[in-house]
């Protein structure tokens, strides 16, 4: 495993990014510290709850803000700055550095086109032959486990269910061999059956190209599962950065605690502690931790002054009690 | 027919003891829906195929299984909105089949039966407030007056633990998790004694989730309301059901005892729908290696 600092050039490097909407004479802001590395060939899972700002983030990689906005920090991927690209550059950048994955791959693919169509447009255009291109769709058809793959090319996306669907998005952005895949909740719309299989083969193909992956989900298990990394974020901000393998035994973040206790187990039921409240935007934030409203840990330091990112253990946690936080299934609640 | 047995639903927590009689009796019931096949040719297809099972009043009965299991077109089936194409439904005291009109299952059984949605933003009026919405209800369901609907409305949005004050609040103003109440709320002002709840919770955010369910536990603890709960995930499932239905390709493939479900499946799907979810631990697989 690569060490936090020791960053390969080619991964993705976000740093203290800040977005903010002007509203009048006001910003508000939208990421309020946003730090996170990808580098070749590993996967980092962004998990959060809905406005904590994880698709925003994905949006940023690709250089992609709202109408009126003020952005400051860092987005490299590649060792290029996505921030100062020119418009060509942009969008050369676009279409062959990153791969975006989303929830819906019907929203995503031309219906009225077929899949062979869409699979090669982009080889065709860089110069492939027509056979060619259609022989390497066949192939990458192959490699993300797609029964009969030579036939799917002459079908439709309709003739498709939703996973072999999201397959063939996933061979599609191999095809152009991106840096970086960005998948934005690319299994939130699958069964649980299907959503294995996907992932399965995402990770694998990601991993086998050497491709730096940020897997965005609201989902900690599903995340801690296909990826090396999980970052935490909510309101705006990364309030942690922890190895997977380690999210279950030693979360260092009230709020990550908060959010693996707020799942109900497969066998056994118990009484859910959940976390008091509801998520709150980053524009609600007060001048604290944006956490403290509902942490069960909270001082008073923790409503008056924000806390930076620091190493604890294993994590990088925005905390000042990460020390005091205990394992999910400690009976320490309230202090 | 017999109308639904008067009762106010407010039983004390000590009569459940002796509550052990069938609310729900689902015999038989399969639902076809004509399809277009992939030749432009119309065929049967067998949503529901020949399901039968029994929810004991107060009790809770999850519905477990994918996309295409049938799970929505049985719960459908259960609150009048789907008509079967054969078997007998009876719910506390009223009867159906296929030949009841499904605007006579929707009376018969709007008192005794009542259904909350996965996403509360759509089955909620955006231009009403939360208490005129209540009132609504009361109005229909009730012969209260005005004054004892509005401390009604009240008392029900306490339930779901919100204030009286949510009364003049619009959807607009509220978050999911508060929708979902009111929704849940809404489903409990004519009293009845079975909730269908269709992926009630799989909208949100998961801390807001666990909130709800704690709040469906409690309120079945101090009502006399049965669940049926639809859902594909099986953690939900497990945290609010005494009893489970695995269903695949509209059949039922495993029933039991939630936990022993659970714990100890029996059924090949159901053992593969067990192993896809993602755990402490959890490795996805491809079944091609």
């Amino acid at each position: 495993m690569t060490t936090e600092l020791a960053t390969k050039p080619g991964g993705l490097r976000i740093r203290d990014l800040e977005v903010g909407l002007r509203r009048g004479g006001n910003t508000q802001p939208i990421l309020a510290g946003v730090n996170l590395e990808v580098n070749p060939g590993e996967a980092v899972g962004l998990v959060g709850e809905s406005g904590s700002g994880k698709s925003t983030t994905a949006r940023a990689v690709l250089g992609l803000f709202p109408e009126r906005s003020v952005v400051s920090g860092g987005v490299e991927v590649g060792g290029r700055s996505v921030l100062d690209l020119e418009r060509r550059a942009l969008q050369e950048f676009r279409s062959h550095e990153v791969g975006m994955i989303y929830q819906n791959p019907r929203a995503r693919v031309n219906p009225l086109r077929k899949v062979g169509d869409f699979m090669t447009e982009a080889m065709i255009d860089s110069g492939v032959s027509r056979a060619a291109a259609r022989q390497r769709a066949t192939g990458l058809l192959q490699a993300v486990a797609v029964p009969d793959a030579a036939r799917r090319l002459d079908q439709y996306p309709g003739d498709l269910s939703g996973g072999l669907l999201q397959r063939v998005v996933i061979a599609t952005v191999m095809a152009s061999g991106p840096r970086l895949v960005l998948a934005d909740e690319p299994t939130s719309a699958l069964d649980v059956t299907t959503q294995e299989e996907v992932v399965a083969i995402l990770g694998k193909a990601c991993q086998e190209r050497d491709m730096a992956l940020l897997f965005i989900t609201h989902d900690l298990d599903l995340a801690a599962a296909v990826t090396d990394k999980v970052v935490v974020i909510y309101a705006g901000r990364v309030v942690e950065n922890l190895p997977s393998r380690l999210l279950h035994a030693h979360p260092r973040h009230p709020y990550t605690v908060g959010l693996l206790r707020s799942r109900p187990s497969l066998t056994t039921r118990e009484r859910i502690r959940t976390i008091p409240g509801t998520p709150i935007a980053a524009y609600e934030a007060g001048p604290g931790c944006v956490f403290a409203p509902r942490c069960p840990l909270a001082t008073d330091i923790c409503l008056q002054i924000a806390p930076e990112l620091r190493r604890v253990g294993d994590s990088v946690v925005a905390c000042h009690n990460a020390e005091e936080v205990d394992r999910p299934n400690s009976p320490t609640e309230h202090r | 027919m017999s109308p639904v047995p008067a009762t106010d639903g407010r039983d004390g927590p000590g009569s459940r003891a002796q509550n052990l009689e069938t609310l729900v009796d689902v015999e038989g019931v399969s639902k076809e829906f004509r399809v277009r096949g992939a030749d432009g040719r119309s065929t049967q297809f067998r949503a529901v195929d020949n399901v039968s099972f029994t929810v004991e009043r107060h009790g809770s009965l999850g519905i477990v299984g994918e996309s295409g299991s049938g799970k929505t077109t049985l719960a459908r089936i259960l609150v009048g909105l789907e008509q079967p194409t054969s078997g007998t439904l009876a719910v506390g005291g009223a009867t159906l089949d296929s030949r009841t009109p499904s605007r006579k299952a929707r009376k018969l059984l709007g008192r005794s039966v009542q259904m909350v949605y996965q996403d509360p933003y759509s089955s909620l009026d955006p231009l009403q407030t939360i208490g005129a919405g209540l009132d609504e209800i009361l109005r229909l369901r009730s012969d209260a007056d005005p004054k004892r609907r509005k401390e009604r409305a009240g008392e029900l949005l306490e339930q779901v633990g919100m204030g009286a004050s949510h009364l003049t609040s619009r959807p607009s103003q509220m978050s999911g998790g508060q929708l979902q109440r009111v929704a849940i709320a809404r489903a409990l002002a004519c009293t009845p004694r079975l909730l269908v709840l269709d992926e009630a919770v799989s909208a949100l955010d998961v801390s807001v989730q666990g909130q709800a369910l704690n709040l469906l536990s409690d309120l079945r603890e101090t009502l006399d309301v049965a669940y049926v709960f639809v859902s594909h995930d099986l953690a939900v499932v497990q945290q609010v059901s005494d009893h489970i239905i695995v269903m695949h390709h509209g059949q039922i493939v495993e029933r039991g005892r939630t936990d022993h479900v659970l714990n100890q499946p029996k059924d090949e799907y159901t053992k593969t729908l067990l192993a896809a979810v993602p755990t402490a631990g959890w490795k996805p697989r491809t079944s091609s290696n």
